[in-house]
């Protein structure tokens, strides 16, 4: 599982990361159709302060996720090497795993009523948030 | 109990933070400045250090701040190009927009003239005289329209003057000494709009990459901006009389729950005068709708303006602005031009209050638009004042809630004043102030201006600075929204002088105050104006310093703007460094990213001008380098009485050995 690392001394807070995100979770090719076209993109990731200094919103991939233990539609299942798997046609958007999550990192897709959580770019090369990033603050460790 | 303690980050003053509250506790539908700066967190760092360039159409190009690529944006430019183009281009802003309101006021004298507008009238014939004088026209035998209109024609020169000459409002108001180095510099403005044009012609892709020219550039447009200030400053006085010694009240106390509440918002006197010419008369369709009478207040410069003028009290400053409509009772808000904020739209929707704009310049969603034309000036406003009357008759009772704040405050120090306070104690007036600055009764001078910003807790920088000023004897000169800040604390008036006034000041301030026949001190904050009044702050300095026989740079004097914001701050603040000033900025300006551009504005600007900038956001060490550097300034004159090894930008040699001194240059440092 590729593992994200994050630098708050060197993350400018320009919100590249989330702009990426929202864009590669799109269906729309068009970059531009992408950010305002219906649903709304939901970036997996979002830039906040803690202590005063910029600080990543995004899936820890937790040893134990309380969001799978919450789940009572086996939506989430862990995998060897820590990877969360979520499975969209199983959830019901109940939030349960919303509320659980100590990080704040599970947003609600309200139009499809699924929980929107960060995949990895699972099907990409590349995370989208990691090579939009202009400072190196994210960074890649396999 | 959380609630309560985040609000006391928010602001300092009791009513800002009672509305707050109610706000809170509410179910109206809109977002306060607070709660918009809190959903903006966190800000980009890019912006914020002034590297991210959206000039050219290749961009928007970012800087690496860390050293790493990229280290130029896609034409080449490196760091210090980026950020000079961009600051410079924030000085042309505000220039023009300082300026503009000057041609504004220019515009209806000239209307007078022509004879279209006879709501206005020439108020003041002896300002009329001894402006004329001073730009060099001969007065003798001239009646006031013929002299007018003689003066307007050196003021539209100076909006289009071709010769390669310094501009008339500068050669006639900056010390001979400060014209030289202006002219060794070459940022002598021949014509404010050129100033403005060859900014933003020299910031165009592939134009100036240098950095000291283009911050040169962007000097000699502040110095056109101080002339546009000048020009707005002097018509506006002789349109509607030079501000006098005026007794009124001050916050959000002053709105009247029985009375139809008029808010002025915005910096322009030109419309705001004749509505409360007209207002006067129109009491009785007020009563008529079942009020008691018309209450005008005012919000912001255009506050500042009626206050100075006319001792019509303000209820905010800038930051406030929208709790002013949370009241309930505010019937009608009249905007001009400048620092409105665009969410009054979607306030005055949530209430019954009118928000009627003024000025197509300024339009805002949601607003009733009644375009001013001098020509009409009388009609408009009479408009304008039915349409309060008609939204009082909406008011909803129920939702009323006026903070019971408000503030005793003294205003009206225009240099024309001050010069007859002094002329009651000495026939030589400025040689007083200059023996009291000598034997140290006075210290020295403090500018106070500048804005609100969010950024920091509302008024918390003006009010600490200040009092740590007057405390140290700084007697502080004071105009727009700092000077709101402090009319609102209570700090404009006999009773802050006897609080918070240092020994010197105050027994200063009681005689000048007694002699001139009040029974009382007069305050030991002088309001000077709204802000491009900053212009009478400029003359003080001018005058004192020509009668002590220096320069700006030499005088005991150091101006701040604790929570500057608006690009007009930062155009008051370069000029203020060219003619000599020490200013001190309480929130950073987007420079840091270039350690070139911070060099060039706190120490290569001091060896040229003699004025610099002091960077530095905690308001009470800001108070100490402040006081620092007139004592330093003081040493240097030799009439210091402190034998401690201050330096020019205000550290002690504690500072600089004991401890280790901040980095301020280092754009990494910043949060």
């Amino acid at each position: 599982m590729k593992k994200v690392k994050f630098d708050k001394d060197i993350c400018m807070s320009c919100r590249a990361c989330e702009i990426a995100c929202g864009e590669r979770h799109s269906d729309h090719v068009n970059w531009l159709d992408s950010f305002f076209a219906e649903p709304r993109p939901i970036p997996r990731v979002r830039v906040s302060l803690k202590k005063g200094n910029p600080y990543l919103v995004r899936c820890q991939f937790c040893k134990n996720p309380k969001c799978m233990e919450v789940c009572e539609f086996d939506a989430i299942t862990q995998e060897e090497d820590g990877f969360v798997r979520f499975d969209a046609e199983k959830c019901t958007g109940c939030w349960e795993c919303v509320e659980a999550c100590p990080f704040d990192c599970i947003e609600k897709d309200m139009v499809n009523e699924v929980a929107i959580r960060c995949d990895l770019c699972e099907e990409y090369e590349n995370l989208a948030c990691v090579s939009a990033c202009p400072t190196d603050a994210l960074t890649v460790k396999e | 109990m959380a609630k309560e303690s985040e609000m006391k980050q928010k602001s300092v003053d009791p009513a800002t933070l009672e509305m707050l509250e109610v706000v809170c506790d509410s179910d109206v539908d809109a977002t306060t400045i607070w709660d918009r700066y809190e959903r903006m967190q966190p800000q980009c760092r890019f912006g914020e250090l002034g590297i991210c360039c959206t000039i050219c159409l290749q961009g928007p190009c970012r800087i690496n701040p860390f050293g790493k690529e990229p280290s130029r944006g896609v034409c080449g430019a490196t760091a210090y190009t980026i950020v000079s183009r961009n600051l410079i281009r924030k000085i042309a802003a505000g220039c023009a927009a300082h300026s503009d309101h000057g041609r504004h006021v220019a515009h209806t004298m000239k209307a007078l003239v022509d004879g279209k507008a006879d709501a206005y009238s020439i108020k003041d014939e002896d300002k009329l005289r001894a402006v004329s004088q001073r730009v060099g026209i001969d007065v003798d035998g001239k009646d006031t329209m013929e002299l007018t209109k003689e003066l307007l024609g050196k003021v539209f020169e100076d909006y289009s003057r071709v010769e390669h000459e310094p501009l008339t409002w500068l050669r006639t108001t900056l010390t001979p000494k400060r014209m030289e180095i202006a002219d060794r510099c070459d940022v002598l403005p021949n014509n404010i709009d050129a100033a403005i044009v060859e900014v933003m012609h020299r910031t165009h892709i592939g134009v100036d990459a240098d950095p000291v020219p283009l911050i040169f550039n962007g000097i000699k447009c502040s110095l056109a901006d101080l002339a546009g200030e000048h020009i707005s400053t002097d018509l506006s006085d002789i349109l509607f009389g030079t501000p006098m010694l005026t007794f009124t009240e001050s916050n959000l106390g002053v709105l009247k729950k029985e009375s139809i509440n008029i808010a002025m918002n915005g910096h322009n006197p030109v419309l705001s005068e004749i509505i409360c010419d007209v207002a006067e008369e129109m009491t009785d369709a007020a009563k008529e709708a079942g009020a008691d009478g018309i209450n005008i207040v005012g919000i912001c410069c255009t506050g500042n303006e009626l206050l100075m003028r006319r001792g019509i009290p303000i209820a905010t400053n800038f930051a406030s602005q929208e709790l002013a409509i949370m009241t309930g009772v505010l019937d009608a808000m009249i905007i001009d031009y400048q620092c409105i904020m665009p969410s009054l739209g979607m306030w005055t929707r949530c209430f019954h209050t009118r928000l009627i704009s003024t000025s197509d310049l300024c339009r805002q969603a949601g607003d009733t638009h009644i375009e001013f034309n001098p020509s009409s000036a009388r009609e408009d406003a009479k408009r304008i004042v039915l349409l309060a009357i008609e939204a009082y008759k909406d008011r909803n009772e129920k939702i009323i809630h006026i903070p019971d704040v408000k503030e005793s405050t003294c205003v009206g120090f225009s240099t024309e004043q001050i010069e007859e306070i002094l002329s009651k104690v000495s026939d030589d007036p400025y040689q007083y102030l200059a023996d009291k600055v000598k034997e140290g009764k006075i210290q020295g001078f403090g500018a106070l201006v500048g804005c609100n910003n969010v950024k920091t807790c509302h008024d918390l920088n003006h009010l600490t600075i200040a009092k740590e000023l007057i405390k140290n004897d700084i007697l502080v000169i004071a105009t727009g929204c700092a000077a709101g800040a402090y009319a609102r604390a209570g700090l404009m008036s006999s009773k802050a002088t006897k609080e918070f006034a240092g020994e010197g000041l105050k027994e200063v301030l009681t005689e000048l105050g007694e002699k001139f026949g009040l029974d009382d001190a007069l305050p030991p904050i002088w309001h000077m104006g709204s802000c491009v009044d900053n212009s009478r702050i400029h003359d003080f300095a001018t005058m004192l310093a020509n009668k002590m026989g220096i320069d700006i740079k030499d005088l005991p004097v150091i101006a701040s703007a604790p929570e500057d914001m608006s690009e007009k701050a930062v155009v008051i603040g370069t000029w203020l460094v060219a003619t000599g000033w020490p200013t001190h900025v309480g929130v950073l300006p987007f420079i840091h990213g270039s350690p070139l551009v911070v060099e060039i504005a706190e120490n290569t600007a001091r060896d040229v001008f003699g004025g610099y900038f002091v960077f530095e956001e905690d308001p009470n060490e800001a108070a100490r380098r402040l006081v620092n550097i007139v004592k330093n300034r003081r040493w240097r004159l030799g009439i210091g009485e402190d034998k401690e090894t201050i330096y020019w930008s205000g550290y002690t040699k504690e500072d600089v050995f004991a401890e280790k001194p901040e980095v301020a240059a280092d754009g990494g440092e910043e949060e």
